[in-house]
């Protein structure tokens, strides 16, 4: 049988708290060695996020990009994704 | 059909005597054999009121005469069935009837077991002489040490025997009691007693589809252009706009993948024509002249369904790919070759009218100036009557000429031969050859069709999965997170969402109805698998039938349909097998995997 799958995830900040988000897609770029993650936060439906997915054994890191090319990567990800249908 | 209506016209009488009434008469059977008999004279007159409609239509091309005859048969059988049934329900309520005064006697008082069985005697039970009416009694007596006797007697003893049954039984009447009546009276109909032999299959509940947000491209807004008020267009540009579309209508307009040089000849393309869009449907194409005009429809259909376009009427519509295939057909192009070869007929006949006109006014002239040369007036009566003669042949060969028949033409001009014969042969031979080629590329087409889709959805689903299995594995860990993260600000960011999440939900529904299907399938083979050693089992008891009888007869017809019936459901089951095959192949490697069972 299957469990219900969810694409949400808890997050611990740095204050402590945790905070849940939704995962949209992850994207594995061959160029940039990288896997890029877009999510957004529960609460908020307008604002998307995009960081940089660390996966390790036990633990896992989101981190901030801080390459304009990188981010211009995902925007024309967007764009041929969302022209192509 | 001839030989079953004879057979139950003939023998429908035989049966009620030899198997319904004995020699002391019906009242002797039993309730069973009566309702047998009853079900096989409504089987007769089903089997009749399907066949009086099937000779009306009238398959087998019979006179007129033999129909007549056959469908008074018919109905004679009928109204036979009728009143052969409604005499057996008769006997039928009278024993019933009786059965519940037995019940109600013997239950309580054992002295009246022998005044009911007077009664029955009397009513339902075997003796000499009673076979039609029920009221010719003749009565029995009853021998004082429980012994019965009997015995013919007068009409007078009859009476007061019917006296004293009746206040003895009606003395201790009882009230009915419906659980014994019915156990006795209805036994278990024959219908109930059999076992259904189809089953109904229940489709298992699939939810319904998720609503998922359908992403459509943005249409570019036209701006509207923009006029200035109290602009005046000079009129230079006017005298420039009306040159150019004069240009555009000298021109005939553009014809994608045909003969410009037959068309012209065909039909001059209007003024007002456009640029002609694919796809169009062939009514219009034949207006336009991209199709010759004089095909019937039955025979461009014929030709349409033979090159693999699917069409019933001329508002099918066409791509230019199909389009090109008709075009090169043979049969499209003998009937545009003899379009024109009437359409030269025609102008040959207009000018042969002209001419016909100018003798005849210069006859007239001759005649009412009145100078009477005889010479001249008979040589222009014999140019007048050759030209009709001449005339003649052309329209006789427009009017005996057939769209197809191009043979006409080379009888015309080359005559008789057996080259032009021997060519139309050869062409014929690679318009087939063309036809099959076609059907071999519209397979490959859905092949191909298939596999490009099968692959797409292939890669999508993996990348799905992969997406998955990544969430999954991290859920089971630790999380840090930075607060300064990037914010996207692109425009099609929602749309990207939209798509993300219908292909995320369409890819859980397909994997829920993939198991589902494929165990759809399984109870479809076993289901087939039943349904054949059922016909197995009924080409059995075809063998045994005797067709001699009507029992045969009858027996024969009902054993044919359930085997039409069978092979109906067999193919039911067939074209569901093939969808729940075509829904779960995306998903093999997972049926491999799991046991369903």
């Amino acid at each position: 049988m299957e469990d219900k799958f969810d694409n949400k995830l808890t997050i611990s900040l740095e204050d402590g708290t945790k905070a849940v988000i939704e995962v949209l897609d992850i994207i594995d770029s061959n160029i940039y060695d990288k896997t890029f993650i877009i999510y957004k936060f529960e609460n908020d439906e307008d604002n998307i996020f995009a960081s940089i997915l660390n996966e390790q054994e036990k633990s896992y890191s989101l981190d901030t990009i801080t390459n304009q090319d990188e981010i211009n990567y995902i925007n024309s990800e967007i764009d041929r994704v969302s022209a192509s249908e | 059909m001839k030989l079953e209506i004879n057979t139950f016209f003939n023998n429908v009488d035989d049966y009620y005597k030899n198997n319904v009434e004995s020699l002391d008469g019906i009242e002797d059977t039993g309730i069973n054999n009566l309702k047998e008999a009853i079900e096989f004279y409504e089987d007769i007159q089903r089997i009749m009121v399907k066949r009086i409609p099937e000779l009306m239509e009238n398959k087998d091309n019979l006179s007129q005469a033999e129909i007549s005859e056959y469908t008074k048969k018919a109905t004679e059988v009928f109204n036979k069935c009728d009143r052969y049934i409604s005499k057996i329900n008769e006997v039928l309520e009278i024993k019933n009837s009786l059965i519940t005064k037995k019940i109600i006697e013997n239950r309580k008082n054992p002295s009246l077991k022998l005044q009911s069985e007077i009664y029955i005697l009397k009513y339902g039970g075997r003796y000499n002489g009673f076979r039609k009416e029920y009221n010719d009694l003749k009565a029995v007596k009853l021998n004082p040490n429980n012994k019965t006797v009997i015995k013919k007697s007068k009409d007078d003893e009859i009476d007061e025997i019917i006296k004293y049954v009746k206040e003895e039984i009606y003395k201790e009447a009882i009230p009915i009691e419906n659980n014994e009546i019915q156990r006795n009276i209805n036994p278990p109909k024959k219908e109930e007693v059999k076992e259904n032999k189809t089953k109904v299959y229940e489709k298992p509940t699939l939810k319904e589809e998720p609503k998922m947000n359908v992403y459509r491209k943005p249409v570019p807004k036209e701006e509207p252009i923009k006029v200035q008020n109290n602009s005046v267009i000079p009129q230079e540009s006017k005298k420039e706009e009306t040159k150019i579309n004069n240009a555009i209508n000298e021109f005939p307009s553009i014809n994608n993948g045909s003969n410009d040089n037959k068309k012209e000849e065909v039909k001059n393309v209007s003024s007002e024509s456009k640029e002609f869009e694919f796809p169009a449907t062939l009514s219009e194409l034949i207006v336009q002249g991209y199709l010759p005009n004089n095909i019937d429809e039955k025979k461009l259909i014929e030709v349409c369904n033979n090159l693999g376009i699917k069409a019933k009427d001329l508002n099918f519509k066409i791509d230019k790919d199909l389009y090109s295939r008709l075009d090169n057909d043979k049969v499209i192009k003998d009937a545009r070759f003899n379009l024109e070869v009437v359409n030269k007929h025609k102008q040959k006949i207009k000018e042969y009218d002209k001419l016909i006109n100018e003798y005849e006014n210069m006859y007239k002239e001759v005649i009412n100036s009145g100078s009477f040369d005889s010479k001249y007036i008979r040589e222009l009566r014999s140019t007048i009557q050759v030209l009709m003669q001449e005339k003649a042949k052309y329209t006789r060969n427009v009017d005996n000429m057939k769209f197809d028949d191009v043979s006409s033409y080379y009888q015309f001009n080359i005559g008789f031969d057996n080259k032009a014969i021997s060519i139309n042969k050869k062409h014929e031979k690679v318009n087939n050859e063309l036809r099959e080629q076609y059907q071999i590329l519209d397979k490959q087409k859905i092949e191909l069709k298939n596999a490009t889709s099968n692959k797409m959805k292939q890669i999508i689903n993996r990348r799905i999965e992969k997406t998955e299995k990544t969430i999954r594995s991290l859920k089971a860990k630790e999380s840090l997170y930075n607060s300064k993260q990037v914010k996207i600000i692109n425009d099609n960011s929602q749309k990207y969402i939209n798509i993300v999440k219908y292909k995320q939900e369409r890819y859980a529904y397909e994997k829920k109805n993939a198991r589902e299907n494929v165990r759809q399938v399984i109870d479809y083979n076993n289901e087939k698998k039943r349904l054949n050693e059922e016909k197995q089992n009924i080409y059995k008891d075809l063998a045994n039938v005797n067709d001699s009888n009507i029992k045969g007869l009858v027996e024969r017809i009902k054993l044919e349909k359930e085997v039409s019936d069978i092979e109906k459901a067999i193919n039911r089951l067939q074209k569901k097998e093939g969808r729940c095959i075509k829904q779960a192949q995306f998903y093999h490697r997972e049926t491999k995997n799991t046991s369903l069972k």
